[in-house]
This record gives structure tokens, sequence and C-alpha cells, in this order.
């Protein structure tokens, strides 16, 4: 089973391939069994390999399965090869199965569009170069993935090209997250000075021999590692990218920009996990930016207007939960908070999508209202999804998930009351803007005439992630509610256990009724605010925070003025390029000196006759007394 | 034998399609193609059969003859790895050009055989182990290459040309001064008249006289290459000259200074290089940095590509001048790949301009609509220019980079920063090119087939040497492979 482990890329690729050079001349069912059958059988091999890999684990927990070699050189070889673990089959599933979800969803969202085959064959390159990122036992391999991932979302964003803003959109996500690929790739050079390999168990079991903990070369490589996942991940302060990435189509927002291209920065760190131990100041600011990022973002998040921004800065903040998990050394709840949030996000994106659709592609909330009689299936499924983000206790995945993450937070030696302070209050802000989505978009009076009933390759995925999105939490079962940790155990063959003080089970259980309640609490406010109208807030909504949050708290504002303009400024005053100067400069000394020297050739004997015989005596004076 | 024959069929080939031309401009054409086939047939024979090469001598191939025996000159060739991957691409980014460009100049006779002289003086110049006959070919392919821009380009082309000849005649005088004078200290220390590489890279020199005539071949190359600020001549001869030679000028000209720098004079003087390596890689990340941010702020795309071109070169100093093997081996791959990849973005700016009537990125947009296919073969090479994993440039990049590193840190790190502007100006491309919206006014057809296989042939080379650069690697360094094999590839 496990040699077959090549084939979950490789599909893939073929049917990207396929789609790629067969073009319009496919017919549609033909480009929809390709790129679905490519993703839904690289799926059920995945799925099997799993099963597997639970029953009959192999030695170690980890198997390779060496493809070919890169290159050899004299200080650096690298192998393509592929490792699985615990760490790459949770996200080797989640990518396949939740992204042949996805690509069914696709056939009915994207019926209508002209560029029906170019889309799956994008969709299946994606898919291809996550599953590449995830399994690659080699960063150099790695990094192919990494900016394969990349490229997919530059095209995707970019899809509908007719219109400028969407391709602007699309290069800055390509440009934003090059700023931090940039910084991966200098830390992978460092990495390459430092042990002569890429290959990541190497590094990892090489590092903590050669560097003491806290050494400043230790530092830099996982503050330049952070560079990269940061980008990747849309972390402050490279989260702009994001919410403007959305204006790819909506299955492309589910899959990349939600369930799995944009956690891979958390995969990244999760992956390198001894770097950051060895590096505890660094691991600290990723605490700090999660921390920070999930409160910005969430704040942002609550303002908005457009449905699928909501989404997009929720997925900023819900990240930043796995970056703050990352920090504190709660590697397996980060992880558990990515696999739940793959979920219920890629749900969330999916039924938002089946508005957009209903109601021609209108993203406004506030003109649709009233939804829920007429799209039941989408309501239901939107709200497990809502409810699961929300984090309404005992019910939905992502309480388990986030309850998690909090509860170590709050009693990991790496963590703290800070820490655990911003997470509990973006619980509270996470529930505020997740009600206010849902009963604006489904409560309410009718705005908008919903035009065709949600097609069935679009309700079926929908069902299927919202079972899984209510029930992936028993996969974790907390203390307090009988203790089933399968997945933290799972995962520990491949993470480090989370560095937790004792505490007692009366304390955890406080803290969860504590968390429970301030989401129960953001549920009540949204409900009085957008539900039962009971407190009126239409005067905010000119305000200067309101803008201020709106606008994502002005960074883009900020690197407008302080990158884009003086880049884009100097290269077009200087586009006569300015050292050409330098050229003419010396055309004109030299034509100024041909002018003198053309005096001399002037005609007149008597003066050549002179400079003849100033020239001699001048020779001789020379000669005689020099 | 064979290297005089790698060296003579194009020259030869000159002279038949010139006298094809008075017949037929067409056959003129088909017969320069067929000879640069045919050449890089004999190249790539000697690549599969280099495993059986015989262990010890450097070359894989060499000839040599007395030339002038009175001064020492010899017409001698040798053909290793390098010079070998060189002339491959030579031909391979040549043949492109004659392929993907339509053939419909007048005088095709003339035109079919200056290209291919100045495909012998590029040969020449990878072939040659004697100085002077390096030097010969060096300058001899100019004039062929001033002749196809007066004669076929267009713009103010006149001045472009002359600019060009000035600029690269001056770099090319100060390496000859270096080159007597090298010859001269080595005549007076031995009492032996050569210009044999081999033995000149003996010659016993004070510290400041291997600094002056280092610097001699580093100014040369530095122009042609070009590095800043000696760069100013070409985005203005890559704009006026006709396709095949803009071409000609990026993909092939240009490398002869990088093998240049990499056979001649770094190992010649490996002191005085590692005292000027600093400097070197200051101008090399300064190229790569404001070469690349100009191409941004261009609204011609074959001045765009041009000022890449020069970016991307920039690297090819920093890998030479970093003095280890990883970068060495990065600036090879990088020549190799760069020389493909350029050669495939003039074609997609030749089929625009020619179809659309301007290469003006204002006026354009839009064109993927249209063109799905040129827009797809655009897209690649563009992300090749950027530096995408998975196509050859890359490889090159990572190669030099890490090599930099290693050799000064902080240049390595700010030399990474050009992976983003590389990027801003690629995607710029894309976005007034490719996407955006259809202007009606701009009418273009996709590309034709024979373009299409010659790109998809780069790109799938491109692909080849991203994703298995083990295969240019082994070629360079026969030697490692070898000693690899034999240990039975312990990991």
């Amino acid at each position: 089973m496990y040699a077959l482990l090549w084939m979950v890329p490789a599909l893939p690729v073929a049917g990207f391939l396929m789609l790629a050079l067969a073009g319009t001349r496919l017919p549609r069912a033909a480009a929809s069994l390709v790129g679905v059958g490519s993703v839904a059988s690289s799926a059920a091999i995945a799925v099997a390999i799993a099963a597997r890999f639970l029953t009959s684990p192999p030695e170690n927990h980890a198997f390779v399965q060496p493809l070919w070699t890169f290159f050899d050189l004299p200080g650096l070889r690298v192998e393509a090869a592929f490792r699985l673990d615990a760490l790459s089959l949770v996200m080797m599933v989640v990518v396949t199965v939740v992204g042949a979800l996805i690509h069914v969803y696709s056939t009915a969202y994207m019926r209508d569009d002209a560029g029906y085959t170019r889309f799956f064959a994008y969709m299946n390159l994606f898919v291809a170069a996550m599953l590449t990122l995830v399994l690659a036992d080699d960063l150099f391999f790695l990094f192919l993935g990494w900016e394969g991932v990349g490229l997919c979302s530059y095209l995707l964003i970019g899809f509908w090209y007719d219109d400028p803003k969407n391709g602007r959109a699309a290069a800055k996500a390509f440009l934003v997250t090059r700023v931090g690929d940039a910084f991966m790739a200098i830390g992978m050079f460092l990495l390459v000075a430092e042990f002569g390999t890429l290959h990541i168990a190497t590094v990892l079991g090489r590092a903590p021999e050669v560097w003491t903990q806290g050494s400043g070369v230790a530092m830099l490589a996982a503050l330049l590692i952070l560079g990269g996942a940061l980008g990747k991940s849309g972390q402050l302060p490279l989260q702009v990218w994001l919410p403007d990435a959305m204006a790819g189509p909506t299955p492309v927002s589910a899959l990349i920009h939600a369930a799995t291209m944009v956690t891979a920065g958390v995969y990244l760190i999760a992956r390198m996990n001894v770097l950051f131990t060895l590096a505890p100041a660094v691991q600290t600011a990723v605490a700090v930016i999660g921390a920070a990022t999930l409160l910005v973002a969430g704040s942002c998040a609550l303002v908005q207007r457009d449905i699928k921004r909501v989404l997009a800065y929720s997925t900023i903040s819900q990240i930043g939960y796995m970056f703050l998990a990352l920090g504190v050394g709660a590697w397996s709840a980060a992880l558990f908070h990515f696999f739940t949030h793959a979920l219920f996000k890629a749900l969330l994106f999916m039924a938002a999508g089946a508005i957009i659709v209903a109601l021609h592609h209108e993203q406004d909330m506030f003109k649709m209202g009233g939804l829920r009689k007429r799209m039941p299936v989408v309501f239901w499924t939107f709200l497990a999804g809502a409810i699961s983000l929300s984090a309404l206790p005992l019910i939905g995945a992502g309480f388990y998930s986030k309850d998690m993450i909090l509860f170590e937070v709050g009693t990991s030696t790496l963590g703290g009351a800070g820490f655990w302070a911003a997470g509990f209050a973006g619980a509270f802000i996470t529930s505020l803007y997740t009600f206010r989505m849902v009963f604006i978009t489904f409560f309410g009076s009718a705005k908008h005439e919903v035009v065709h009933p949600t097609p069935i390759a679009m309700t079926v995925p929908l069902i299927v992630l919202a079972v899984a999105a209510t029930f992936a939490g028993l996969l974790e079962v907390p203390r307090t509610l009988g203790h089933l940790p399968y997945f933290s155990h799972f995962m520990e063959h491949a993470l480090p256990v989370a560095p937790l003080r004792e505490s007692s089970f009366r304390a955890e259980l406080l803290l969860q009724i504590a968390s429970g309640g301030v989401v129960l609490l953001g549920l009540f406010v949204a409900g009085a605010v957008w539900f039962r109208r009971a407190v009126r807030i239409e005067g905010l909504a000119s305000s200067l925070v309101y803008r201020f949050l709106s606008a994502g708290w002005g960074f883009d504002w900020m690197y407008d003025r302080v990158i884009v303009r003086p880049f884009a400024g100097f290269a077009r005053i200087n586009a006569g390029d300015g050292l050409d100067a330098l050229s003419r400069w010396v055309v004109s000394v030299c034509g100024f000196a041909a002018r003198i020297l053309r005096r001399t050739q002037s005609g007149r004997l008597r003066w050549y006759a002179a400079a003849a015989g100033a020239g001699t005596v001048i020779a001789i004076y020379l000669v005689v007394y020099a | 034998m064979i290297t005089l024959w790698i060296l003579l069929l194009p020259a030869a080939g000159a002279l038949i399609a010139w006298a094809a031309g008075r017949v037929s401009p067409r056959a003129a054409r088909a017969i320069a193609s067929a000879i640069l086939a045919l050449d890089g047939a004999l190249l790539l024979a000697l690549w599969a059969q280099q495993k059986g090469a015989a262990p010890g001598s450097m070359w894989l191939a060499e000839w040599s003859v007395d030339w002038i025996p009175q001064l020492g000159i010899r017409f001698s060739l040798g053909l290793d790895g390098l010079s070998l991957l060189l002339s491959v691409m030579a031909c391979a980014a040549g043949l492109a050009a004659l392929i993907g460009c339509p053939s419909s100049r007048e005088d095709e006779g003339a035109h079919s055989a200056l290209f291919l002289a100045t495909i012998t003086g590029v040969l020449g110049v990878f072939l040659a182990t004697d100085l002077i006959l390096f030097f010969g070919f060096y300058e001899v392919m100019l004039l062929p290459a001033y002749a196809l821009i007066v004669r076929w380009g267009s713009g103010d082309r006149q001045r472009a040309a002359m600019r060009f000849f000035v600029f690269t005649q001056t770099g090319g005088l100060l390496m000859l001064i270096s080159i007597v004078g090298l010859h001269v200290t080595h005549l007076n220390a031995t009492g032996l008249r050569t210009f044999e590489y081999a033995a000149l890279m003996d010659t016993p020199l004070s510290n400041s006289l291997a600094m002056l005539f280092l610097l001699g071949f580093v100014l040369a190359f530095a122009v042609k290459l070009p590095l800043v600020p000696f760069h100013t001549w070409q985005p203005q001869a890559y704009a006026s000259a006709p396709t095949e030679t803009t071409i000609l000028l990026s993909a092939l000209m240009a490398k002869t200074a990088g093998y240049g720098l990499l056979r001649f004079a770094i190992p010649m003087f490996p002191g005085a290089a590692d005292r000027l390596a600093p400097w070197a890689l200051a101008f090399g990340v300064i190229t790569i940095l404001y070469a690349s941010w100009l191409a941004y702020g261009q609204s011609d795309l074959k001045r765009v590509i041009a000022y890449s071109s020069a970016g991307h070169l920039g690297y090819v100093v920093l890998g030479a001048f970093a003095m280890n093997d990883l970068a060495c081996s990065g600036a090879i791959v990088q020549m190799f790949c760069h020389g493909l990849s350029v050669a495939g973005l003039f074609l997609i700016a030749d089929h625009i301009e020619r179809r659309t009537g301007t290469r003006d990125l204002d006026a354009l947009g839009g064109l993927w609509k249209a063109a799905p296919r040129l827009g797809a073969i655009g897209l690649l090479f563009l992300l090749a220019t950027l530096g995408l994993p998975g196509l050859g440039n890359f490889i090159g990049e990572f190669l030099i980079l890490a090599g930099v590193f290693q050799a000064n840190p902080v240049i390595g790190a700010i030399a990474a920063a050009g992976a983003v502007f590389s990027a801003a100006y690629s995607l710029r491309i894309m976005q007034r090119v490719f996407f955006g919206p259809r202007d009606s006014a701009v009418n273009i057809s996709d590309l034709p087939v024979r373009t299409l296989v010659v790109c998809a042939a780069l790109i799938a080379t491109l692909l080849w040497a991203g994703l298995h650069p083990r295969a240019l690697l082994d070629a360079v360094h026969p030697r490692a492979a070898a000693q690899a094999l034999a240990s039975g590839d312990p990991r």
C-alpha cells in the first residue's frame, strides 16, 4: 500500500497535464471526469494509505519513498523523496479529501464558465503542488510545492482576468507571499551553509548537536523560516493579500485560501519544530504574532459587508490561533485546529458560494437576508459551519480544537495569562462576527430573488462537510468530557508533546466554562444587534473606528505609501536610466577635447612653425637640464 | 578534430546560406537551420559519449595546430563540460531564433550568413584555448552582429549599433592589453612564447600585476554581460535589433562574457579574483536589483526583457566570484537556462509586435482570450524568468545564492530580494499583455505551429533542467558524478 504513495500527487499532475494539453477541445463532461476523477482517486488512495497507517504503522511511524536525485554537488545533495509520518498523513488526507469535495462542488459552481477546463487544470495542479509541499522530506523539494501552490493561487485569484482588479489582487498575493518566500530562501541558504544539507530529518537531528539553545544562528534560522510562514499563512504583517484574494472563484477561496495553502505556514513551523525550540525568543514571537493577528483580523471581520471578506478575515484570525498554539509549544493543538478549521471553513466558503451563485454573484450580505427558508440546505449546513467556527460549547468540532488551544496556551510553560486572554477575547470576537454573518444573511427580510435550487453537486459536499465539521471533535475529547485524546496521541509520533504545567480537573473545567460562556455571550450580543435589532448601531458605520477596521487597520494604505509608490515612482521616473548620463558624459568630454584640439589644426603656417619651434625648445630643455 | 568540425560547420554554412539566398530566401534560412541542427546534434553526440572520456585529461575533445609560431599563437580548441553545455545552448537558442521567427526578411541569404557567422564567433569563444584565438573570436563576432542591427534593425538602429560596438570594443581592448601583458610577463619569466591558456595559468605574477590583468578581463566581460553601470548600450541594442539578432545578443553573446569569467579571468588570477570578489559581488547584486527595478518601469516589452536579462546575468557574476563549487555550478546552469528562456521571451515579444503592430505595454492587454496558447507559453517563460522552482532558472539562482551566502552572507541575503523584483516585473508583463480587458482594436492570432513547437521544446528543456538538474550538472562535473557512482550513492 505504501508503495502507492507517489500516486497521490502524481494523479493530480496527470490530470493537470491532460487538461492543460487538451485545452478547450475537451468536452465539458470529459473535463469534469478528468478534473474530479484525478483528485478523487488520489483521495481514495490517500485514505487507503491512512487506514493502513493506523492499523499497521511503518517502522518508527515514518515511511520514506525515494523518487530521484535533483543534484549531487560537493557541498549539497538534494533528493526528491516523500516522507509519510503522522504530520504529513493528516495534511495529505485533508488536502485530498477536502480537495475532492471541493472539486465535485466546482463542477456545479463553474458550470457555465467559459474557462471550465482551465479552472480544473489549475485546481489539479494546486492539489499536486500542495501534496508535494506536505510530503517532501527535503526543504528544497518542499519549496517546489511551496512556490507551486503560490503560482496556482496567483492563477486562480486572477482566474477572471478580464477585470484588472482581479489581476491586481492576484499579483498582490504573489508578491506579498514572495517577500516571505525570500526570507525562507535565505533561511535555506543558512541551513545549507551550516549543515550542508536541506534534508529535513538530518537538519532537525543535527541542529541540537551543533547549535546551543538560544544561540544567534539558531534564532536567525528560525526567524527566516518564520518569514516564509508569515507570508504564506497571511499573518501580521504580511496578511494584506488574503482579503483581496477573495477575487477568485469561491471554490478557490474554500480550497486554497481557507482549507489548505494558507495553513502551509503552520505546517512548516510544526515540521521544523526543533529549530523553534532551539530559539525560544522566536517561538515566543510566533505566539505574539498569532495573538496579535487573531485579534486584528477578528476585529476587521466584524465590520465587513462582503460575506467572503468576513470569511477571509476569519481565516486569518483562525490561523492566528494556530500560530498562537505553535508559539507555546502546543504543536498537536495547532494541527488539530488546522484539521477542524479545514472542514468548517471549507464548508462555510462553499455554502457562501452557493448563495453567491443563487443571487447572481451578489456578495454583499446586506443585500441577502431571509435566505433561511429559500435555501434550507445551505442554511443548515452553513449553520453547522458557523457553530463550529464560533466554538459553541459541545456541538461542533471547532469547540474541541479551540478549547484545546486555549487550555494549552493557559497551562503551557511557554504560554501565560496574556496569551490566554488574547485567545479568550478572540473567542468572543469570533462568535460575534460569525453570528452577525448568520443573522444578516439568513434572517430578516428577503432582498433578492433566488434563481435556482441548489444543485446536487453542491449540496452533497456541503452535507458531508457539515457532518464532518460537527463530529470531528470526537477525535480529541478533553479530560473534563471523557478524555479521548486520539488525535494528540497519534501526533506524538511526529511532534513533541506540549510542555504543560500540572493543572487540576477543576481548573480545566473552569477555563472551559469561561470560554464557553464568552462564546454564548457573543451569540447573544449578535442576536440582540442583528436579529432582534434591540440595539441600533447604524450610527457607527460612519465612525472613524468603523472605517479603520473595514480598511484592515490601514496596512494597505501604509504599504502603498511606504513601499509600492516609491518603488513604482522611482521605476517610472528613472525609466530613461539615469546612469546613461555616465556614458553620455564620456562622449561629451571626448567631443569637447576634440573641439579644443581641432583648433590647433588651423592651416596657418606661422602657427605651425611657432608650435614646432616651441616644442623643440622644450625638448632641448628637458634633455639638457632635467 | 571534432571540435574543429563544430566550429567549421556554421562557418561553411554561412557561405552556403549566402549562396543559396540568391536562389531562394527560404532555402537560405532552411540551410542555416539545418546546419545549426547538425552542429547541435554533433555536440549532443559528444555529450552522450562523455562518460567514456579519457580520465586525466581536462578536455573531452581537443584539437591544436600552429598558427603564427613566431608569436607563439596557436589555433587550439578544447571542449569540456562547460563549453559543451554552453555550445549546446548556443545552437539551441540560435535554432529557436531561426525557426521561431517567421522568415520574411528581404535579403535572407545575407541575413542567414551573418547570423551563422556570429554563431561561429560565439562557438569559437567557447572552444578556444589560446588567448589570442579567444580574443579574436570575441571581437570578430561583433562585426556581423553590428551589420545585422544596422541592416535589419528598427528604430534608431544606427545609433544603437554604434553604441553597442563602441562599448564592447572598448572593453575588448582592455582585455587585449591584459592578454599581451600576461604573455610578456610569461615570456620574461620562462623564455617561452605562448598564449596557451593552460601554460599561462602558471605565470608567476606580482599581486598588483595580477589585479591589473584581471581588471582588464573583468571590465571587458562587465561591458558585454552587461554589468551596471556599463549596461546602457544594451536595452537600446536589444530593442533596435531584429528579433533573431536580439536573441543572438542576449542568449548567446552575453554568455561569452560569463564563460570568459569562469574559464579565464578567475582561474588565471585566483588570488587577485579573491581580492576583487567583494567588489564584484557588490556590482553583481547592484546589477540584479537596479536592472530589475528599471525593468519594472519600462513600457516597451523588449526593453523590459532587456533589463530583466541584465538582472539575471548579474547572478552569473555573483556565481563566478563566490568562488565555490555551488555558486559556480549555479552560474553555469543559470547561463544555460537564461539563454533558453530569454530566447523564448523574445520570440513571444516578436509575435506580439508582428501581429498587433506594437510592443507598448500600455497599448496591449487581454491577449489571453484571443490567443490562449500564446498566453500559456508566455506565462511559462515569465515563470522561468521570475525563478519558479521546477524550471531550470530557479536551480541556477538557488545554487548561486546558496554559494554566495557561504562566501558573503550579506550579499547573498540582499540578492535574494531580487526574487521579489523579478516577480514584480514579470507579473506586470502578465497583467499588461495577457490579462485585463481585451482591447477590440488589438487583433492577434495565436502562435503559429512552428513557433509553438519551438517554444514547447524550450520549455520542455527548462522543465527538464528544473526537475532533473543532475543531468546538466553531471556534464559539468563528470568526475564528481563518477565518484558518486563508484561509491554507490550513500545517504
